[in-house]
């Protein structure tokens, strides 16, 4: 319909009359480009929150991928427990998709100091296969750590420390259900003390020896469950689906079943980012459409005079479209580059320590740092594109309606 | 009056523009309104559900009980004080509370729960659980040793309303407590943490099993409006006095955490707010902008006329502020009616479930009007729209007439 020569008129034109007025195209750009920084800057610092979010509820002894049995997620006492299949799994699975695996024992516990008793969980663990899956592999302890399946130590939160009133090398007793429904008592000495990112998590978790643990509850060599972290949370599904056909009789779940706030928040996150990107747009495209409308009427002329020369009225729209385009097309690298450097500049992360308690119960650490996606910028810079060159086609569409003979009379 | 007309006037010379700027501004504004508004209303019933499942809107307590809840910090002759208290004007009902801890054990199972005492009949007027109840009852006047307990925890227990419950816990002076109780009520409230910790029991059973004579560890008073809760607290604070060691708190000393989520939530709306009215200031600044350099040889005739360039400004403000008027109005008008639409329907934020549990709330919410959420996003739109007008305008000042009227 147009051909090379026209395109290339079209674009020349197009490209000088968005440089004719200096001031006005670089208002409307300035605006386009606000658009975009705001979207894509707020999006990253959303997205910060959630994403640190969904992976403190990862790191906090759930992983990517879980196996227990089938009754353990209704049911989580020490009678639902499975042979320990981390080998059989680790080979199910192609070498590289997954950092590793960890086997624990997992079970409701009362611990109780010489002042005080409340309910825990109880986690046995192998300290090895923690080591950068969960936060009692990594976390920073006074004291020292678990060193092994068979340490006879305890390891307890900060918050649990001060709640208990008891201290590093002062004893607790721990009281759990063994596998024949007797109570099954002993005594810990205290060798570390956890420090971790939410204070919920330093109350919830004590931590001894896996072997120590199987022992205590005559677990033999059974244990509670299998956590796998993979390289990422999107990852998370297709290692389910491997690891289940390798262990058809456990119960496999991925992060979203196990952590479906986390879940559902992402989700909810994503919906209103899309959503809120539909709105800058339209606020964007108001002005947009305003500005083309001014610059075609003061055209009107000059329209009138290159159509009775013999410019068809399709080339026109096309002519309005392309500077359209190109204001749209400087908006965008200006809002990019924009909130690129903003998220840059704030690279070292923001403390949001004022709503320390209120990041706390969202499952957040008081600093967060924001983290562009590429789908927000993506979906950002699509939206923008796409709706605001739809709108300008409405006065570009009038202006290959305007009356010739009329234009070319008017003065101004 | 006559500035106000041709101001009109010239608004409706070029009608597609200005219908598109108050359009723009009547977009931006019925958004601000209405997410004002939603979120508004979504704190407050947080505030509220945290409020009526179990905390209540006051509590008094023994200095210090907030934040490290010791059994031996207890408030003593705690009947009295309740009389004292719940007599007060504004007060619907005030009732007593002690939480201890236990192993509760049934015929199958162990678990560690959170003991709490209560008074049944004061217990209705302050807390939802009583109605939240699922299979048995809530409390029978008379008999000793009965319980209520949350429904995961009567899951995890295997129990059933009339199966027996043997509790083991140990008193403040560090003596057993143990005694064997009969269900007579499972509730399920739809809050994790309640539903699998609380067992309730009686306040004299309480008393009586962790030797705690007419002593409590909270008075929990609820109040016929949450709108006279300062009030109250104060004449609380006034009766309490000092020698006591006793203290009221409020719902944001008592859950800090929710206080702080409400203000991150209030500090991340503004940012989003902020950007869209900053977004939308741009968009009309450059329309203004046109508007004056189109008028410039008009203007140039004007003041060759005698018009003063202060009285010209005062024109193009009006003019602007006119647009701006008309904008706001249009989208406090929409806003406010999707307020009343929803505040009816609900709304709903899909897939929020699980989130809206989490924070205690009903899945949908039901926004209402406020005077703060009509005008604050209202009023800031204004107020950047009217620098984004002066901008412009105080080029009038430099025009000089001659060279004004040879503009075209």
């Amino acid at each position: 319909m147009i051909d090379a020569q026209s395109w290339l008129v079209l674009w020349k034109l197009a490209s000088r009359n968005v440089a004719r007025n200096r001031r006005r195209t670089a208002l409307t750009t300035l605006a386009v480009g606000l658009g975009v920084w705001t979207s894509v800057a707020l999006a990253a610092f959303a997205r910060g929150i959630s994403g640190e979010m969904a992976d403190n509820a990862i790191y906090d002894l759930t992983g990517h991928v879980q196996v227990h049995h089938p009754d353990y997620p209704q049911d989580p006492v020490v009678s639902n427990s499975i042979p320990d299949s981390s080998a059989k799994i680790m080979q199910a699975l192609p070498p590289g998709v997954v950092l590793g695996s960890a086997a624990r024992v997992r079970v409701p516990a009362v611990v109780r100091s010489e002042k005080k008793a409340t309910g825990v969980t109880l986690v046995g663990i192998d300290p090895d296969a923690e080591h950068g899956l969960s936060f009692i592999g990594d976390g920073v302890i006074s004291g020292r750590p678990i060193e092994g399946p068979d340490d006879q130590g305890i390891v307890i939160g900060q918050k649990l420390a001060e709640h208990l009133q008891t201290a590093l090398g002062r004893r607790v007793v721990v009281m759990s259900q063994d596998v024949n429904g007797k109570l099954a008592e002993r005594g810990f000495r205290i060798t570390g003390i956890f420090d971790a990112e939410l204070e919920a998590t330093e109350k919830a978790f004590i931590f001894c020896g896996r072997g120590t643990a199987q022992q205590l509850l005559g677990l033999g060599a059974q244990i509670s469950e299998i956590s796998i972290v993979g390289q990422n949370r999107d990852g998370a599904d297709a290692i389910v689906n491997a690891v289940q056909a390798a262990v058809p009789e456990a119960a496999v779940r991925s992060w979203r079943k196990a952590a479906p706030f986390a879940d559902a928040l992402l989700r909810v996150q994503n919906a209103f980012l899309k959503f809120w990107f539909l709105i800058v747009v339209i606020a964007v495209s108001f002005g947009l459409i305003n500005t083309i409308f001014m610059s075609i009427f003061e055209r009107a002329r000059e329209f009138g005079l290159i159509q009775s020369l013999g410019m068809r009225p399709h080339n026109v729209i096309v002519q309005v479209a392309l500077e359209a385009f190109l204001v749209l097309l400087g908006g965008m690298v200006i809002g990019n580059c924009g909130a690129w450097l903003t998220v840059r500049a704030l690279s070292g992360g923001v403390d949001l320590s004022r709503f320390a308690r209120g990041m706390e119960m969202m499952g957040v650490s008081r600093v967060v740092y924001p983290t562009i996606l590429a789908r927000d910028i993506i979906t950002a810079n699509l939206f923008v594109l796409v709706l605001c060159l739809l709108g300008s086609l409405y006065p570009a569409w009038k202006a290959s309606r305007l009356p010739i003979l009329e234009a070319l009379h008017r003065t101004h | 009056m006559i500035s106000l007309k041709i101001a009109w006037r010239n608004i409706w010379r070029s009608k597609r523009r200005s219908v598109l700027t108050i359009l723009a501004v009547a977009f931006s504004c019925t958004i601000l309104v209405f997410f004002l508004s939603l979120q508004r209303s979504s704190w407050e019933a947080s505030v509220n559900a945290n409020a009526s499942i179990f905390q209540g809107h006051l509590q008094v307590q023994r200095v210090g009980y907030n934040e490290f809840p010791d059994m031996e910090k207890l408030i003593s002759a705690a009947a009295a004080l309740e009389a004292q208290l719940g007599s007060l004007s504004g007060v619907r009902a005030a009732g007593l509370r002690a939480f201890g801890f236990a192993v509760v054990s049934s015929a199958e199972r162990s678990y560690g729960a959170q003991i709490v005492g209560v008074e049944p009949q004061r217990e209705m007027l302050l807390s939802t659980i009583p109605g939240l109840i699922k299979s048995g009852g809530y409390f029978t006047p008379g008999p000793q040793h009965q319980a209520v307990i949350g429904a995961s925890l009567a899951a995890n227990l295997k129990v059933a309303v009339g199966d027996e419950l043997t509790i083991l816990g140990q008193t403040a002076q560090g003596s057993v407590a143990a005694a064997i109780l009969k269900i007579e009520g499972i509730f399920d409230t739809g809050v994790g943490e309640l539903d699998r910790n609380l067992i309730q029991i009686g306040l004299a059973d309480f008393q009586e099993l962790f030797e705690m004579p007419d002593q409590a560890h909270a008075l929990v008073i609820n109040l016929n409006s949450a709108a006279a809760l300062p009030e109250v607290e104060q004449r609380i604070k006034t009766i309490l006095g000092a020698e006591r060691d006793l203290t009221v708190l409020n719902w944001e000393q008592l859950s800090p955490g929710l206080k702080q989520a409400i203000e991150l939530d209030m500090s991340f709306g503004w940012l989003f707010y902020t950007s869209l009215v900053l977004i939308g200031t741009f968009s009309v600044l450059n329309t203004f902008l046109m508007s004056i350099l189109e008028r410039t040889r008009e203007y140039g005739l004007l003041m060759a006329l005698g018009l003063t360039p202060l009285r010209l400004l005062s024109t193009v403000m009006l003019e602007s502020a006119l647009l701006l008027g008309c904008g706001l109005l249009a989208g406090i008008s929409c806003g406010a009616a999707l307020v009343i639409y929803y505040g009816i329907k609900g709304f709903q934020v899909p897939g929020s479930e699980e989130i809206m549990q989490t924070f205690n709330l009903s899945t949908a919410v039901h926004p209402s009007l406020s005077v703060a959420a009509l005008t604050l996003g209202p009023l800031m739109i204004l107020f950047f729209g009217l620098a984004a007008a002066l901008l412009p305008a105080l080029r009038i000042r430099k025009i000089s007439p001659v060279e004004a009227l040879r503009a075209i």
